[in-house]
C-alpha cells in the first residue's frame, strides 16, 4: 500500500517534469488565478485601512467665546463627555490653534506675513469632537444646541471626508468586480487547461497505460497519478503566488506608506494571515485541479 | 480450468465474433486453437482476459464465473492470467529487466520482490545476460521472451499466446514453442493461436479449429485440418 502510494506519487512526479513546459503554462495561469483573489483581498485590507484612518479624522468643531472661563470650559468639556456618541474631546487653545495653523502654512509666506500684520490671535477656543460613527454628527449638534451650554459656543463646522468615503467605496466596489470577473476568468482558464494537459498526458501514455491494465494493475492505481500531477501544479502555483506575494508588498511599501502618510505594516498582516491564506488557497487549489484532471480521466481513461 | 458455455459475441452492427461456442480446457492442458483470419481467435483471448464481455453464454475460468465481473475485480484475473502477442508490447524507452519488473511495480511489489523475482525469470527464459538491452537491441525471438517472463511474473495458472510467433522467423519459432512446452511441463495451462501447420504437428496436442466464430474441429492429438 506504501510502496504503491509512493510509486503513483513518483509517476506523477516523472510526468510533471518530462512534460515541463506544459507544466510550466499550467502554473502561469493559475498563478494568476491565485493573484487576482489575492489582489482582491490586498484592495479589502488597504480600502479597510483607509477608511479607518478617514473615520479617525472626521470630526467636528465647535468653537466657543472668546470671554469663556476655566470653569466654563470644564463644565461644558464634562457635559460633552457624557453624551454617548461622542468619543474624544480635544481642546485647543487659540495659543495652539495658532500654531498648528502656522505649522500647517509654515510653506505660504503671504499667509505668514498676513498673520504678522495682525496685533492679536484671531483665533477662538476650540473643542474638536470625534464620534464613534460619523451619522451621529447631527444628534450631536442639535443636543449642544438644545443644552445650557448654547450660548457659550459662537461657531460650528463639520470637517466633511464624507465625501471621500463614498469615492473610495464606490472605487473598491468597482474594483472588487473587476478582481472578482478577473479570478473567474483565470479559474476558468485553468479548468480547461488542465483538462486538456491531463487529456494530453493520458494519450503519451496509452502504451504504458495498455500495458498497466493487461498485467492487471488496478484502476485507481492507473489513474490517481494524473491526479497526484495536477495536485503538484496546485501546490507549486500556491508557493509560487505566496512568494509573489510577499514581493510585491515588498515593492509597494513605500508607496503605500507615502499615500497614507503613516507606516501600515503590511508583512505583520501577511505574516499573521499567512496559515489561513495558504490553507484556504491550497485547499481552493487542490479542488478546482482534482476536478479538471478528474474530469479527463474519467473522459480519456475508460477502464 | 476453462470453461465455455454457449458463448456468442456479438459487435455491432452484425458480426457474430463467437457464435454458440463451447470449450472446457483442463488444467496444464496445452490446446492450440487455429482458424482462418476473422474467425473469432482473439475474441476468444479477449473474453478470457475481461477485455470484453460475452453476448451470451457463460465463462467460467478456475471455477470464477467471470461471465459478469465486476471492474474491480478485473485486476486480479489478470494477475492469474498471462498474456503474450504478436507484437511483444513492450515499453520501447525500457530495458528487458524493466519491463519485465514494470508489471510487478504497478501491481504493488515491493522492491526487494521486484529485485528477487526479475532475474529469477529471467533465467528462466534464458535472457539473464541480456536484462539491460532495450527491445530494438533484442531479437524478435528475444523480445517475446521479455513478453512471457512478463506474462509469467505473477505467477500464473493459464498463459495465452496470441498468434505469438507471427513475426518471427523459423528458429526463434520454434525456441518461442519450446519454451512454452517446458512452462506447460511445469504445470501452467497453455492456450496457443497459432497460424502454423508445422508446430501444430509437431505438438501433438489438442488442436481447436474456428470458423466464422464456430467450433468446427476439436482432436486430441490434432493435426491442422484447414
Ligand atoms: N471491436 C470490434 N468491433 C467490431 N468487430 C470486431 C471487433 N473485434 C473483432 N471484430 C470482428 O470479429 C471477428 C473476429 O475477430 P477476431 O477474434 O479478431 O479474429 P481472429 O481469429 O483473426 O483473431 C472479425 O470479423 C472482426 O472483424
Ligand atoms: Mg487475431
Amino acid at each position: 500500500m506504501v510502496v504503491s502510494c509512493l510509486r503513483i506519487i513518483k509517476f506523477a512526479w516523472q510526468d510533471f517534469y518530462r512534460n515541463f513546459w506544459l507544466s510550466v503554462v499550467v502554473i502561469i495561469v493559475l498563478i494568476l488565478a491565485l493573484s487576482s483573489v489575492n489582489a482582491l483581498v490586498g484592495l479589502n485590507v488597504l480600502n479597510g485601512e483607509m477608511l479607518k484612518i478617514l473615520q479617525n479624522k472626521i470630526s467636528v468643531n465647535v468653537f466657543l467665546s472668546e470671554k469663556i472661563s476655566a470653569a466654563q470650559l470644564a463644565n461644558f468639556q464634562n457635559y460633552l463627555h457624557g453624551i454617548k456618541e461622542i468619543d474624544k474631546v480635544v481642546y485647543v487653545s487659540p495659543e495652539q490653534g495658532l500654531s498648528q495653523f502656522k505649522a500647517k502654512h509654515k510653506n505660504d509666506q503671504a499667509m505668514i506675513d498676513a498673520l504678522s500684520e495682525l496685533d492679536k490671535n484671531p483665533l477662538l477656543p476650540t473643542l474638536v469632537l470625534f464620534a464613534n460613527d460619523t451619522k451621529a454628527f447631527g444628534n450631536i449638534l442639535a443636543q449642544i444646541d438644545s443644552s445650557d451650554y448654547a450660548a457659550l459656543v459662537t461657531d460650528k463646522n463639520f470637517d466633511d471626508h464624507e465625501d471621500a468615503i463614498n469615492k473610495i467605496n464606490s472605487f473598491s466596489e468597482k474594483a472588487r468586480v473587476v478582481g472578482l470577473v478577473l479570478a473567474a476568468f483565470f479559474a476558468l482558464v485553468s479548468i480547461l487547461l488542465i483538462f486538456n494537459a491531463i487529456r494530453i498526458i493520458i494519450y503519451t501514455h496509452r502504451e504504458e497505460i495498455g500495458i498497466m491494465r493487461l498485467v492487471g494493475a488496478t484502476n485507481s492505481f492507473i489513474r490517481l497519478p494524473f491526479i497526484v500531477e495536477s495536485i503538484f501544479y496546485g501546490l507549486f502555483a500556491v508557493a509560487l503566488t505566496t512568494i509573489l506575494c510577499y514581493g510585491v508588498c515588498w515593492l509597494a511599501l513605500p508607496y503605500v506608506n507615502a499615500f497614507f502618510g503613516s507606516s501600515i505594516d503590511l508583512f505583520a498582516y501577511l505574516n499573521t494571515h499567512l496559515w489561513k491564506m495558504l490553507g484556504v488557497e491550497v485547499a481552493g487549489v487542490i479542488l478546482l485541479n482534482v476536478v479538471s484532471s478528474g474530469l479527463a480521466v474519467a473522459r480519456y481513461l475508460k477502464v | 480450468m476453462i470453461r465455455f458455455r454457449n458463448v456468442t459475441k456479438h459487435y455491432e452492427p452484425n458480426v457474430y465474433a463467437l457464435r454458440d461456442f463451447s470449450l472446457h480446457i483442463k488444467p496444464q492442458d496445452f490446446v492450440s486453437i487455429v482458424g482462418k483470419s476473422g474467425a473469432g481467435k482473439t475474441t476468444l483471448i479477449k473474453l478470457l482476459t475481461a477485455e470484453e464481455r460475452p453476448t451470451k453464454g457463460r465463462i467460467i475460468v478456475g471455477g470464477w464465473d467471470i461471465t459478469n465481473i465486476h471492474l474491480r475485480e478485473i485486476p486480479f484475473l489478470r494477475r492469474q492470467i498471462g498474456v503474450i502477442f504478436q507484437n511483444f508490447m513492450l515499453l520501447p524507452n525500457r530495458t528487458a529487466f524493466e519491463n519485465i519488473a514494470f508489471a510487478l511495480q504497478v501491481c504493488g511489489a515491493a522492491p526487494h520482490k521486484v529485485a528477487k523475482i526479475v532475474p529469477q525469470i529471467l533465467k528462466i527464459v534464458g535472457l539473464g545476460h541480456k536484462q539491460d538491452f532495450y527491445p530494438h537491441q533484442l531479437s524478435g525471438g528475444e523480445q517475446q521472451r521479455v513478453g512471457i517472463a512478463r506474462a509469467l511474473i505473477h505467477r500464473p495458472k493459464i498463459l495465452l499466446a496470441d498468434e505469438p510467433t507471427g513475426n518471427l522467423d523459423a528458429i526463434n519459432e520454434q525456441e518461442i514453442i519450446n519454451l512454452l512446452k517446458k512452462i506447460n511441463e511445469l504445470g501452467t495451462t497453455v492456450i496457443l493461436v497459432t497460424h502454423n501447420k508445422g508446430i501444430v504437428n509437431s505438438l501433438h496436442k489438442r488442436v481447436i479449429t474456428l470458423d466464422a466464430g464456430e467450433l468446427v474441429n476439436d482432436q486430441h492429438h490434432g493435426k491442422y485440418i484447414i
